[in-house]
């Protein structure tokens, strides 16, 4: 292999070599159209925008699917792993996250110098909120984008209030997201990407990124989400499948942050994405961007018919299986 | 210094018409253990040289790295410890994650390899499977060590004398 | 019902046993100094927790600055029907004190 003395390379160079020697030795495309090529993770083709559609990918959905197949799967002696660790979470609310509710309440009432507040508009204790974020993501008309809950919150904040500190990502916007969506606690996730429109468009983009091989490490989102590894151990842990899930998010994950964060715990959906992301070798998508609006489409849409749960215990505490 | 990084760009653009994959990876793993000490979180700066989910940036419209066969070469020669740190650490190899390595009980995505050696599969194989796994198994889970330059040659050579080990 | 420092969850299960989990907001600080100053900051904890059914003392806590901010306590209780309150009450090392009724529902 020839070696290079040379240790200056310019990155887009490099890039640019890449995608030269790429189109040389192109295969032809797949049938889920692409203008590139890539690699992806078997059984996009599996997924439908449903929570059911976890009977595709695992045999559990039976156990976890209403409270009622829960209580069984629980009466029955089945463990967490045994339901693809879908019963904890909605049995039980995280007692913790209430302070963090509590600061989103505060933030959600604090008054400009206009004496204007998210409630001028939205009503006392979020009145008019109420059941908002199980449609979200949705499109923003005048926006022309779709948008998920921390945009839209930026949106109207920096517009309607003049608060240019409550963009994504910072402390404000987080808690804000997090009392926004403990409004619509209990209401089941509703998601039109049957339509065709910017949704559905957003709802499939999301998908073929989930399915899509990135990173270092040449891995899809679905590689760890879907089995065989969904019920393999991965260092200590076992994965997930991507059903359901969204319809907790955002959620209090103490004592977890990425560096240098001071979001209160609270990771949204993206920040979340974001993490795996890290884990991964990934390069992390930035929040709201539309490629991370589409993920989050695909993933909450994968949560369609199911209740939402905020906030939620984030691991699972019961220890009564050791006293057996 | 324009003249010099303006050889350096045909040169690579040369090699990576003429070789396409080997030289790639090999400037790519380069550039990246220069500012990146193994063991530490991969710098970011780096990720936008594989694939990646974006729209806006030039990794989204990245081609999937190309299969890359390999062959290996004279003896096996490492340090086992060695290999066994970069097999433990999870921010080198990580082998752990999905395999069960001598004595380490670990992941279970992977088969186990707490046994390789009474396995004793060509080293041919063994290298193949660290560098380039899609030659055996095109949807395969485990990270392509060579092809995207994770790990040095070194560090696969250790890998596969700790894992040779009884 | 909380009040500004505490929370508390009742669940009423059978044979009159409850299950209790209280959230207080506390900052629980330790005795340190200002790493910027050196100036001694004084410890802040609550030291007493006094948790009584119907009025009756129940359970009493002795906490010192080993327990961490925003202290969760989970209990069982027993003895415990449809109806009761539940009291709890926190003193802390400088004086500060509050106190919540929770009825069982």
């Amino acid at each position: 292999m020839q070696r290079f003395n040379q240790s200056v390379i310019n990155p887009a160079e490099f890039v640019a070599a890449l995608l030269i020697a790429g189109s040389v030795t192109h295969a032809s495309a797949t049938d889920i159209a692409e203008t590139t090529q890539h690699d992806y993770w078997p059984g996009r083709d599996k997924t439908i925008p449903h929570v059911s559609g976890d009977t595709n990918f695992s045999d559990t959905y039976q156990d976890w699917k209403d409270a009622a197949a829960i209580a069984a799967a629980r009466a029955a002696g089945k463990a967490s792993h045994e339901v693809n660790f879908k019963d904890f979470r909605w049995l039980v609310k995280s007692l913790d996250a209430e302070l963090v509710i509590d600061e989103g309440r505060e933030v959600f009432h604090r008054q400009n110098a206009n004496g204007q507040s998210c409630a001028s508009c939205h009503g006392e204790n979020g009145e008019k909120l109420k059941g908002a974020y199980a449609n979200l993501p949705k499109f923003n008309e005048r926006l022309g984008r779709v948008v998920v809950g921390p945009s839209q919150i930026e949106v109207c904040a920096s517009e309607r209030l003049g608060q240019q500190d409550w963009r994504v990502d910072t402390r404000a916007n987080s808690v804000l997201d997090m009392y926004v969506a403990s409004l619509s606690d209990g209401h089941v996730v509703d998601i039109d990407v049957g339509t065709d429109g910017p949704l559905k468009t957003a709802y499939l983009k999301g998908r073929d990124l989930f399915f899509k091989r990135t990173g270092q490490f040449h891995y899809a989102c679905a590689s760890c989400h879907t089995p065989p590894t969904v019920g393999n151990y991965l260092r200590g842990q076992r994965p997930t499948t991507f059903f359901g899930d969204a319809s907790q998010y955002p959620i209090y994950h103490f004592p977890y942050a990425l560096p240098g964060d001071d979001l209160a715990h609270v990771f949204t959906l993206q920040h979340q994405i974001r993490s795996c992301q890290q884990l991964s070798r990934m390069h992390q998508g930035t929040e709201g961007s539309p490629s991370m609006t589409a993920i989050e489409v695909f993933l909450k849409a994968s949560a369609n018919g199911y209740p939402m749960s905020i906030p939620t215990q984030q691991y699972n505490l019961d220890t009564d299986y050791l006293e057996q | 210094m324009m003249k010099k990084l303006k050889v350096m760009a045909l040169l690579a653009l040369t090699a990576a018409v003429l070789q396409p994959h080997l030289a790639a990876a090999d400037e790519r793993l380069q550039v990246i253990r220069e500012k990146w000490t193994p063991g530490t979180p991969m710098l970011t700066e780096f990720l936008t040289l594989y694939p990646c989910h974006s729209e806006e940036l030039p990794c989204g419209q990245l081609p999937p790295p190309e299969v890359q066969k390999v062959s290996f070469k004279g003896a096996l020669q490492g340090d086992a410890k060695r290999g066994e740190k970069i097999a433990l650490d999870v921010r080198w190899g990580n082998c752990i994650a999905c395999h069960s390595l001598p004595g380490h009980t670990g992941g279970t995505v992977g088969p186990s390899l707490a046994d390789y050696a009474s396995r004793a599969p060509s080293l041919d194989y063994t290298y193949q499977r660290i560098w380039d796994t899609r030659v055996f198994n095109p949807d395969a889970h485990m990270p392509l060590f060579g092809t995207n330059s994770v790990l040095t040659e070194d560090e696969i050579l250790d890998v596969m004398v700790f894992i040779h080990q009884h | 019902m909380s009040t500004s420092t505490i929370k508390a969850r009742i669940q009423l299960g059978d044979h009159g046993v409850a299950t209790v989990r209280t959230l207080i907001a506390h900052p629980m600080l330790i005795d340190r100094t200002d790493p910027k100053t050196g100036a001694r900051l004084p410890a802040h904890f609550i030291e007493d927790v006094e948790i009584t059914l119907n009025g009756i003392p129940a359970i009493s806590l002795e906490w010192g600055q080993a327990v961490s901010t925003n202290p969760l306590v989970a209990f069982e209780l027993h003895g415990v029907k449809r109806g009761d309150v539940l009291g709890i009450r926190w003193k802390d090392n400088q004086g500060k004190t509050d106190a919540g009724e929770f009825p069982v529902v």
